[in-house]
């Protein structure tokens, strides 16, 4: 029963980083990635390593992410590091933190 | 071109680890464990007197390294307060600030934290009788300051009580690892004191101080990470000389010159 | 029968090669940090899985039980320090993100002269 649940869970994981690797959007891709580090969590609970999963749930899913959210909403205005982006992309001059010129994967 | 090295490099990475991983499972013996892993398990009641061998691991086996993990975090603390005394814009004036989060967030946040704060204290009392400690705990309180800061409220963080509260931690710390030169066969970070009664709570000697130590250093250490990042100078400019806690003068005069050519981009 | 070791082992090197990939070939600074991020998760779960044994216990005394049938504490003490460590050092690359892009411009790291081809 645990195999079932835990190969689930790795699946999950895999696909996560997957989508966070590949997403279009940067500020998607840091949401994705906290709750990767939210079913991690889940996984070490699995495996018996319980002070590893505290660890994990408060440090991988909310101060990780806060910290990026702030990476990317000061470096907002930058053109997006990627072959087809228009040349002048920083003149999308965006306000707020859902309108970042979306960035498709290199 | 280069997604195609990339492709072969990381090919070569997996072909890597499919070659490693046999050997992955030769160590696992029917019976349990490797020898190092099963002698600790065996000999941490009487050595240690932790419930939690994890805990037992951390600070008591693997003690001088946990302080020079610690050490290794106030570096990183340390590169962040210096990096980041030249950025640009407040973010907390621009982006929190002119929405406060409205009366719910606001409220709820102010009730929330010391529950928190108090899970937190909880867990890194109880390092050694239950999953948790110095390292979760630290991290949860610092997790609860963070979240006051969202809900828009504004707090002043006491960069001064931060440090001073790390550095006594860090001294805190290697004090009460010299208590171990009391002992017959003098060795730093001995456990010397009386173990007490074992699964109850002033047992294991000198293991709940130290990790209590370790608590408040990764919290102060921690909160004042994030803090300095949020609360970061206008215009390059740092605000309050205090709220870099490292910054000297030097330092705030040469991140202002550096903004200063903030807008030269470095295209080939 | 696949044992949970295996499946965590498969998922550990997977998340590893993601990471890896993801910083070889994004060009964007901010991305290449996730990666990186990725990459660490992966090899915390590889060592976790490194001490653990099927059907193992947690390793805490309990009231009556002895230490049979208990997972290796090593690793996960290990984890639980790097961990907060991976944390600093993420917080330190994204500061020097910032920093960049205060100084260049832009977090393209291909603009950068000499940081990537």
């Amino acid at each position: 029963m645990t195999s079932w649940i835990v190969l689930f869970i790795s699946v999950l994981l895999v696909m996560m980083a997957l989508a966070a690797v590949f997403s279009r959007s940067l500020a998607s891709a840091i949401i994705i990635l906290s709750t990767l580090s939210l079913f991690a969590a889940l996984l070490f609970v699995l495996v018996a390593a319980p002070d590893v999963a505290i660890t994990e749930a408060a440090i991988g899913s909310a101060l990780t992410t806060v910290v990026f959210v702030l990476a990317l909403y000061r470096t907002k205005d930058a053109p997006m590091a990627d072959d087809r982006a228009p040349k002048n992309a920083s003149e999308e001059s965006s306000e707020a933190l859902r309108r970042i010129p979306e960035a498709p994967h290199a | 071109m280069r997604k195609l090295a990339g492709l072969l490099l990381v090919g070569g990475f997996v072909f890597y680890l499919a070659a490693l991983l046999p050997g992955l499972f030769v160590s696992s013996t029917p019976s349990g464990l490797a020898s190092a892993g099963a002698d600790i398990l065996a000999s941490a009641e009487a050595v240690s007197g932790s419930a939690n061998v994890v805990t037992a691991v951390v600070v008591q086996y693997r003690g001088l390294d946990t302080l020079g993990e610690v050490t290794v975090l106030f570096a990183s603390a340390l590169g962040v307060a210096i990096l980041a005394s030249g950025l640009r814009d407040n973010v907390f004036g621009s982006m929190f600030a002119k929405d406060d989060g409205g009366f719910v967030l606001q409220y709820g946040g102010r009730f929330l934290m010391p529950f928190i704060v108090l899970a937190g204290v909880y867990i890194i009392v109880h390092g050694h009788l239950s999953p948790g400690g110095g390292f979760p705990g630290g991290v949860l309180i610092a997790t609860a300051l963070f979240i006051l800061i969202l809900t828009g409220e504004a707090v002043r963080m006491p960069h001064r009580l931060l440090s001073v509260l790390e550095g006594a931690a860090g001294l805190g710390f290697i004090g009460l690892g010299a208590l171990g030169f009391l002992d017959a066969d003098a060795s730093f970070l001995a456990n010397t004191l009386p173990k007490g009664q074992f699964m109850t709570l002033l047992s294991a000697g000198v293991i709940p101080f130290i990790y209590a130590m370790v608590g408040i250093k990764v919290a102060s250490e921690l909160t004042s990470l994030v803090a300095v990042l949020t609360e970061a100078p206008r215009n390059g400019q740092p605000a309050d000389p205090a709220a870099v806690g490292l910054a000297t003068a030097g330092l705030a005069s040469a991140s202002q010159t550096a903004a200063g050519q903030s807008k030269e981009a470095g295209h080939s | 029968m696949i044992s949970i070791a295996q499946i965590l082992y498969a998922c550990s090197f997977a998340l590893i090669t993601i990471g890896l990939y993801a910083v070889l070939v994004q060009r964007n600074l901010i991305r290449i940090v996730i990666g990186l991020n990725i990459a660490d998760l992966g090899v915390n779960i590889l060592l976790v899985t490194l001490g653990y044994v099927d059907g193992g216990r947690v390793p805490i005394f309990t009231a009556g039980q002895g230490a049979q049938h208990m997972v290796d504490p090593i690793p996960q003490a290990l984890v639980l320090t790097a961990i907060v460590i991976g944390f600093g050092v993420t917080v330190l690359m994204l500061t020097l993100v910032m920093r960049i892009y205060v100084k260049y411009g832009t977090i393209d790291a291909s603009r950068l002269r000499g940081l990537k081809w």
